[in-house]
């Protein structure tokens, strides 16, 4: 990342910070006003809903212009394809340098658009020139996953782009499901990109942008190490099943490994949550909650322990207590917190409250009735009641 | 801790733009001292309403003839009665302008009884055919209840669920993937889509206007246009390969339309509707052209054209505050 990108994404940060404060009414207009004419936060910026049509049209401008480009130069084998796709694919990764070089607007949506595509030409070229070149299943995939590992690390490096970061962790991990004892090389590699992104994370001269982008490689590689060692995913062999050979026998776990898979299933969720309290680290904390209702409803598919609507029923009314009761245990602590945490708003988070319950509503919203006036062997969509994918039908 | 962050606080604070309090609190914050968890209880919130509604649900399906219905019509009863008690004794006032909610769960509490209510309706309709041929009509019914509720509360995840329900009276589903009426037989539907949307958007802008509940005429808005601008979509598309010409034709004036009135409104969120539907309309007909190879000339033509009057628009926007 250049050093005046750098400096920009850093503005922008606090310009975000500011825009916070004053939208949750920590700070008034004076102050707000006096921040953006005391420092330079970053230039103009385009709004989301215009950066994402700006975005869908660069991709379907750019993505149509590359078959034509195919078209028009006569490019039909697979070393052409490749050889185009490659070239496209760096003329693209200057293309999204430039656009963030040079653009007055930032973000703007189109220089997404671009990496994005730039990645995708980068990683699908190796593939198809192995295919050139008679490489064919894991031969292949062994040196497509560390490629467009290594191209989405040189995307989030360079551009900022978070998501890169964390789709660099999960190409290293799929590329360890290639080698014998996949799972204990996948969970080395994920234990590797955990503690390495943990101590990056860390260091003070860190860009914003590469900070959250290596908190994301972070939380791919413990989400994966999760993966690795839940009940389920040994029983049924899933890594093993990603790097099996065509015709090689299925892999079936020992006893002593789905013990072990037990008890990590239990131990691993309530670390992960303990850590995340201890660090005050909310990613930490969603991922350990989120693992934890995996094991519980890993538990439920081998113990049937209460009829499905009793442990939904059961489990939801004692989740949204049990919410309730923590807030209103963080608002009665002094001055609205405990142990340094609080269910206050710090920042504004008025756009996601918003749509947090209304997305909650579509999800429960009622299936339409059959239309009666529809010609016969219509099939219609309706009729039912209930909600949350428990209709029953009329 | 953020060391950018608190760099940046610490200048305000020596500037005098931030006070002791404020630079405390900020600095805080940034070393990571104090954490919000005010999303998390939320998510937690709405996954436990989700799962407390699909387990009534189940329970009305598969345990009727063990429990029997009155006791499972009763049950479903007392828990809506429970979260609507709780709602009533927490509510603020009623207003036509915003309410904050009383607390972090009113909305969800709020929303789990009123679908609770939706499922004992819905069950007791089945049930006992209180309405017969139209038992359809429970779900206007329910929609003008949820309506009450929203307008009362303040609640725009019980509007959403009225329009829905609203919608589900009329044979539009709003959720993925009933609500994508593609089929060549479906125009029924897709001329109620029509009619609902319009309707919907025009109840929006009559809250704005009078000033009543004004803060919902985005939900309103919105939910009008992608019914409008969907059962256009999906009248062009349908078919199977025959270009209905009258569909397209509609698909045209509504988001030609939609872009001019977005624009003269300054709201970005109906003009990206109108765009992007504008944009799958020109891709109907590029299809129709059969330009082979020329088809990708012409979509990638399109695309930057497009890019270039979003450019030009964004220009002279004037978003609505």
């Amino acid at each position: 990342m250049k050093a005046a990108w750098r400096s920009a994404d850093r503005g922008a940060e606090l310009l975000a910070a500011a825009q916070g404060w004053r939208a949750a009414g920590l700070i008034d207009e004076a102050a707000f006003g006096a921040i953006g004419s005391e420092y330079s936060l970053g230039g103009p910026q385009l709004g989301p809903i215009w950066r994402i049509l700006v975005f869908l049209c660069v991709v379907s401008g750019v993505s149509t212009a590359t078959a034509v480009g195919f078209i028009s130069f006569g490019v039909r084998s697979a070393d052409g394809v490749g050889l185009a796709l490659l070239i496209f694919g760096v003329g693209l990764a200057t293309i999204t340098d430039i656009i963030i070089d040079r653009c007055s607007f930032r973000p703007t949506g189109a220089e997404a658009a671009t990496s994005l595509l730039a990645v995708g030409y980068l990683g699908a070229a190796v593939f198809v020139l192995l295919d050139d070149l008679h490489f064919r299943g894991h031969e292949a995939l062994r040196l497509t996953y560390p490629w467009c590992a290594t191209v989405c690390a040189l995307a989030a490096w360079r551009w900022g782009f978070r998501l890169y970061a964390g789709a660099a962790a999960l190409f290293v991990l799929l590329w360890s499901t290639q080698f014998p004892g996949a799972r204990l090389v996948w969970i080395a590699a994920a234990a590797l990109i955990a503690a390495g992104a943990g101590k990056v994370r860390e260091m003070r001269e860190l860009a914003p942008s590469h900070r959250e982008g290596v908190g994301l490689a972070r939380l791919v590689a413990l989400a994966g190490l999760y993966g690795a060692i839940n009940y389920y995913s040994v029983d049924k062999g899933i890594l093993e099943e990603l790097g099996r050979l065509v015709g090689a026998p299925r892999h079936h776990a020992a006893e002593a490994t789905l013990f072990l898979a037990g008890i990590g299933s239990a131990v691993y969720p309530l670390a992960l949550l303990a850590w995340g309290l201890r660090a005050r680290d909310r990613a930490l904390i969603t991922l350990g909650i989120a693992a934890a209702a995996l094991s519980l409803t890993t538990i439920r598919f081998y113990l049937h322990v209460a009829p499905l609507w009793v442990v939904l029923a059961a489990s939801g009314v004692a989740l949204a207590a049990a919410s309730l009761l923590l807030e209103r245990w963080l608002r009665s602590g002094v001055a609205a917190e405990r142990f340094g945490f609080t269910a206050a708003p710090l920042y504004d988070e008025s756009r996601r409250e918003r749509l947090l319950p209304v997305a909650a509503a579509f999800a429960l919203a009622p299936a339409a009735r059959v239309l009666p006036e529809e010609p016969p062997g219509v099939a219609g969509r309706g009729g039912s009641f209930g909600g949350g994918g428990a209709e029953g039908s009329f | 801790m953020n060391s950018n962050l608190l760099a940046f606080i610490g200048h305000l604070r020596a500037r005098g733009i931030l006070n002791d309090v404020q630079a405390g609190f900020f600095g805080r914050v940034a070393r990571g001292e104090l954490v919000s968890v005010r999303v998390e209880l939320q998510l937690a919130l709405w996954a436990g309403v989700t799962m407390a509604a699909a387990g009534a649900g189940i329970l009305v399906k598969e345990n009727l003839a063990q429990l029997g219905p009155v006791t499972i019509g009763a049950g479903i009863g007392l828990a809506a009665a429970l979260c609507l008690w709780y709602v009533v004794h927490v509510a603020a006032p009623f207003s036509w302008g915003p309410v904050i909610s009383p607390t972090l769960g009113f909305d969800y509490v709020l929303l789990l009884g009123v679908l609770l209510i939706g499922t004992d309706l819905g069950y007791f309709e089945t049930q006992y055919k209180l309405l017969g041929q139209n038992w359809p009509w429970h779900l206007f019914v329910l929609s003008l209840l949820q309506l009450a509720f929203a307008f009362r509360y303040d609640s725009r995840a019980v509007l959403s669920l009225a329009l829905a329900s609203f919608a589900a009276w009329r044979g539009v589903a709003l959720s993925f993937p009933g609500g994508v009426p593609f089929g060549q037989h479906e125009a029924a539907i897709r001329v109620n889509a029509l009619v609902v949307g319009a309707f919907f958007f025009g109840f929006g802008i009559l809250c704005k206007r009078t000033g009543r509940k004004a803060h919902f005429e985005p939900a309103f808005g919105n939910l009008g246009l992608l019914l409008l601008l969907g059962a256009a979509v999906a009248g062009a598309y349908a078919g199977y390969g025959h270009l209905d010409v009258a569909w397209l034709a509609t698909l045209a004036a509504l988001a030609a339309a939609t872009i001019a009135l977005a624009f003269r409104a300054g709201r970005s969120d109906y003009f990206a509707q109108g765009v992007v539907a504008g944009f799958l309309g020109f891709l109907r007909l590029a299809a129709e052209l059969h330009l082979r190879e020329g088809l990708f000339y012409l979509v990638s033509a399109g695309s930057f054209g497009v890019l270039l009057l979003i450019l030009w628009a964004h220009r002279r926007f004037k978003e609505e505050r």
